[in-house]
């Protein structure tokens, strides 16, 4: 069995495993498979984990495979990883580039502006990356990352992974939008799962030559958060879809097999069908 | 009261200790007539033969000298020494300044005790013998000094006059009256009254000080006039009349004594003799000569009292019956108050009795009734027939006006529709007002039996309607006002029903019904969800493809049988010539071809279905260059 056929193996596993043990599963995997680690663990979203950053003043970042360097985290605030690396580690260790970095901080702050008007509350952070070695070039990568959510386990858990590349004036936008819904009211009922899309759209953007670098940027985030706000609103129409109509497809289906049971009484089932009329 | 007794018990006690120093000083027996007139005065109470001494005294003398001489021939052997007096006035001094002021008083407790004293010792000088005591000698002394002074220096005199204290109190005791009596006095008049009420007491103590009292109060209304009339008055009178006149008169002969001394002679006489207890009636009426006198005019108050007497008999109801007006009232107004201040209890009770319960009555009718005018309340025959009219007129006005009205028109509502609002309403807008107040009048008088054959009716006039007109709209509006809500919802319900019918034939109504409900049973297919519907096609797809698979064994097993003889060229060919291996690799190649496209078929399906199972994150960008964790969450 090739890797791929097994990384893809893997992944329908993961797709159809109880998701409140996504970690247990990936965890399982990887040890099953060591080779598949780097691409389960980049590929497979599990819920956001929620860190401070001591050298900004305690401010709280999210945490995901993107922003991770062996086992600490990139802070988007000091640009720092936490806990902090050996100097070897840090030398080795992933950073953007200072354009890049001028534009995550700017879509840091843009994005908490979006954070705090839609969720009212709840964490965001942008981590960018440069898909090429060189540095010139215009392409980027990133990942947006929302959660909101109390400190049980019910939380939203939005995660945007975006491309950009560039073709001439136009810059094409990929998106791959994951959101992990987990509800969890006690031993009653539990609800969790997860929805994963991608989006692309290809969007002018003016070239760094003609105009200065903070307008691309400000291009750059206009067109991102246009995008993430309408990926966003239509992947919560879908999980309302695919969550809470699912249920009920579920809840019929029990109803009209129990009417359909030869064994089943006639009281009863003159109770179903009034309660059928009813509705 | 409690606590002003404990006082002059520790004054007395104090008294003792220095009358027994004094004894112990100068051997003295300790039973001294001086001592023991001291404790007699302590204890406060005076013989009644001292006080008519002190009457005869103070009523006779003109002079000092008479007093001297009496004084001389009562008096015991007196060992009053300087040191007596020194130890005398210093209890005296002692007493005066650390007890409270008293409104009982004891003759030691007066100013005038001390300065008699040293004027009578500067009088006398010598040893004196006292016929009366000594302390009341100095009270008559001073009582006529006071009254020899009062025209000078009338508030000085009235300052000095001691207010009644414990005698009084004891006396009530004594008193028939009780002091419920007194205290509805005191209610009424004051003070004043209630300290004249104390003075009904039959015992001789108390009288100089109502004298100075009386005096003080009507010299400042009627002095001048008094004692011309009082001379008349004792000529005419009988003296066993004048012995059963209250002290109250002597009070205005002695105040006229400083004026005419002659006249004062013929009035004190009849006091020497002890007077019989005075009976309530004559006291009253006495008071009620005081107010008759305030009432009328001057010349009126020189009367002797039994003239005013049997005169207030007769004016005190002829006044009071007839109201004055208010202008003539005002006049005699400012003796009045002097007077009141006179009168016993049961005299304000008898003169203000009439007055309220005629007055009390008429506030309250005119209250309860109708405003009353002042003329009308005057007159009590007015007020009693207008009460009458007032009850009277005003049920027959409520009772009698809508009577008439109401059995006339039942019948006409009978008559009418009475369910068309409309017509009623327009009927109530012509007939005006009192119609409506008909209507309400009736309805509690109407029989309530009757209202049903009215629905009766109305309900057979519904049906006729109905009958020849199905669509009229005004009258559905009609009832639509009664009906509830649901019954008009259903009644709409059928007009649109019967609109439809109307155009189209029964038969192909009922076809329609039966369409929609044949149609009916597709709407669970609906329910099933698109998942459900690919599972079912990927089922189906499968068994088409198992069925292929199971015609198409056979090839497989000829394909196999291919393959391994493939196979076996291959194993030879390695052996063999490389000629010979093209030739067979060229072979492979053909079968191949020929086994692929059998077998890529299924495969493509297959892929379909993978499609769907593509993940999204598997293409998205897998991030920077980074090491992988130590330990995997």
């Amino acid at each position: 069995m090739s890797t791929e056929q097994a990384y893809d193996a893997a992944l329908d596993l993961l797709r159809r495993l109880d998701p409140r043990k996504l970690k247990e599963h990936v965890q399982n995997l990887i040890q099953l498979e060591p080779s598949l680690a780097e691409d389960l663990l980049s590929s497979v979203d599990t819920p956001l984990i929620v860190k401070r950053d001591p050298k900004a003043s305690q401010r709280e970042y999210l945490c995901c495979d993107y922003n991770r360097d062996i086992d600490s985290h990139r802070s988007p605030w000091s640009n720092e990883y936490f806990p902090e690396l050996s100097a070897e580690d840090v030398q080795e260790s992933p950073f953007p580039s200072k354009n890049l970095r001028q534009l995550e901080i700017l879509a840091n702050d843009s994005f908490d502006i979006y954070r705090d008007l839609y969720y009212e509350g709840g964490v965001s952070s942008v981590y960018l990356w440069e898909l090429d070695d060189e540095e010139l070039s215009d392409d980027f990568a990133g990942v947006v990352l929302f959660k909101n959510g109390d400190k049980t386990s019910n939380a939203w858990d939005s995660i945007h992974v975006l491309e950009a590349v560039r073709e001439g004036t136009d810059v094409t936008y990929r998106i791959t939008t994951t959101v992990i819904l987990h509800l969890d009211n006690g031993k009653q009922m539990t609800l969790s799962g997860n929805l994963s899309r991608q989006t692309e759209k290809t969007l002018a953007v003016p070239p760094s030559s003609s105009t200065s670098v903070e307008q691309v940027h400000v291009a750059h985030i206009t067109n991102l958060g246009t995008i993430i706000e309408d990926v966003e609103s239509q992947m919560r129409t879908m999980l309302e879809s695919v969550y809470f109509e699912k249920t009920r497809d579920i809840f019929h289906h029990t109803r009209n097999s129990t009417s359909g049971n030869e064994e089943m009484s006639s009281d009863v089932h003159q109770e179903l069908m009034k309660g059928l009329q009813s509705l | 009261m409690y606590a002003r007794r404990l006082r002059d018990r520790e004054t007395e006690d104090f008294l003792k200790r220095v009358e027994d120093f004094n004894s112990k000083q100068y051997d003295d027996a300790p039973e001294s007539p001086q001592l023991s007139k001291t404790r007699y005065l302590s204890s406060s109470n005076i013989s009644e033969e001292g006080i008519d001494n002190a009457n005869d005294l103070l009523f006779t003398s003109d002079s000092a000298s008479p007093f001297k001489r009496k004084q001389y021939q009562g008096s015991e052997t007196d060992t009053l020494t300087s040191d007596d007096e020194l130890a005398y006035k210093s209890a005296y001094n002692y007493e005066k300044t650390f007890s409270p002021t008293k409104a009982h008083y004891s003759k030691r407790d007066l100013d005038i005790e001390l300065s008699f004293r040293s004027s009578g010792i500067k009088e006398s000088g010598t040893r004196k013998t006292y016929a009366v005591s000594e302390e009341d000698y100095m009270l008559l002394q001073r009582l006529k000094l006071d009254a020899s002074t009062l025209k000078d220096t009338p508030k000085e005199s009235h300052a000095k006059v001691p207010s009644r204290g414990r005698p009084r109190e004891e006396l009530r005791d004594k008193q028939l009256y009780s002091r419920t009596s007194v205290r509805e006095v005191d209610r009424l008049h004051g003070k004043k009254t209630s300290k004249f009420s104390e003075e009904e007491g039959e015992k001789p103590p108390s009288l100089p000080a109502r004298r100075s009292k009386d005096t003080i109060s009507i010299d400042e209304g009627s002095a001048p006039s008094l004692p011309r009339r009082k001379s008349n008055k004792v000529s005419t009178l009988d003296v066993p009349v004048e012995r059963s006149v209250e002290p109250e008169l002597s009070n205005r002969n002695y105040r006229n004594e400083d004026s005419n001394g002659k006249q004062n002679l013929t009035t004190v006489k009849p006091k020497r003799s002890v007077p019989p207890p005075v009976p309530r009636k004559r006291q009253i009426s006495i008071d009620k000569s005081i107010i008759s006198a305030n009432l009328m005019t001057d010349a009126e108050l020189s009367n002797d009292y039994l003239t005013s007497v049997s005169k207030n008999r007769l004016t005190d109801y002829k006044t009071l019956q007839p109201v004055p007006p208010p202008s003539a009232r005002k006049e005699p107004q400012t003796p009045k108050k002097v007077s009141i201040s006179h009168l016993d209890y049961l005299d304000s009770v008898q003169k203000k009795s009439p007055s309220p319960p005629r007055l009390a009555p008429i506030s309250l009718k005119s209250s309860l009734t109708s405003p009353m005018t002042e003329k009308e309340i005057s007159n009590s025959d007015k007020y009693l027939n207008s009460a009458l009219k007032t009850k009277e007129s005003d049920p027959k006005v409520s009772n009698v006006k809508p009577r008439p009205s109401l059995p006339a028109k039942p019948s006409s509502l009978k008559e009418k529709n009475v369910f068309n609002l409309s017509n009623t309403a327009k009927e109530t807008s012509a007939n005006g007002k009192p119609d409506f107040v008909a209507i309400k009048l009736r309805s509690p008088e109407k029989p309530k039996p009757q209202v049903p054959p009215k629905k009766n009716l109305l309900v057979t006039h519904k049906l006729k309607t109905a009958s020849h007109d199905r669509l009229k709209a005004p009258i559905e509006d009609k009832f639509e006002m009664r009906k509830p809500e649901i019954l008009v919802k259903l009644n709409k319900v059928d007009f649109k029903k019967n609109e439809t019918t109307s155009d189209v034939p029964e038969a192909l109504e009922k076809l329609r019904k039966l369409s929609k409900t044949q149609n009916a049973p597709a709407v669970p297919t609906r329910k099933i969800s698109m998942p459900e519907a690919l599972i079912k096609a990927e089922t189906l797809r499968k068994q088409q493809v198992s069925d292929t698979k199971k015609a198409s064994e056979p090839k497989p097993c000829f394909q196999d049988e291919l393959s391994a003889a493939f196979k076996k060229a291959n194993a030879l060919s390695s052996v063999t010539s490389p000629t010979s291996k093209s030739v067979l690799n060229s072979s492979l190649k053909d079968a191949k071809r020929i086994t692929q496209t059998p077998l890529t078929a299924p495969s493509k399906n297959e892929r379909a279905s993978e499609d769907s199972l593509l993940h999204p994150n598997k293409t998205r960008a897998k991030g920077p260059r980074r090491k992988l964790p130590r330990r995997i969450v």
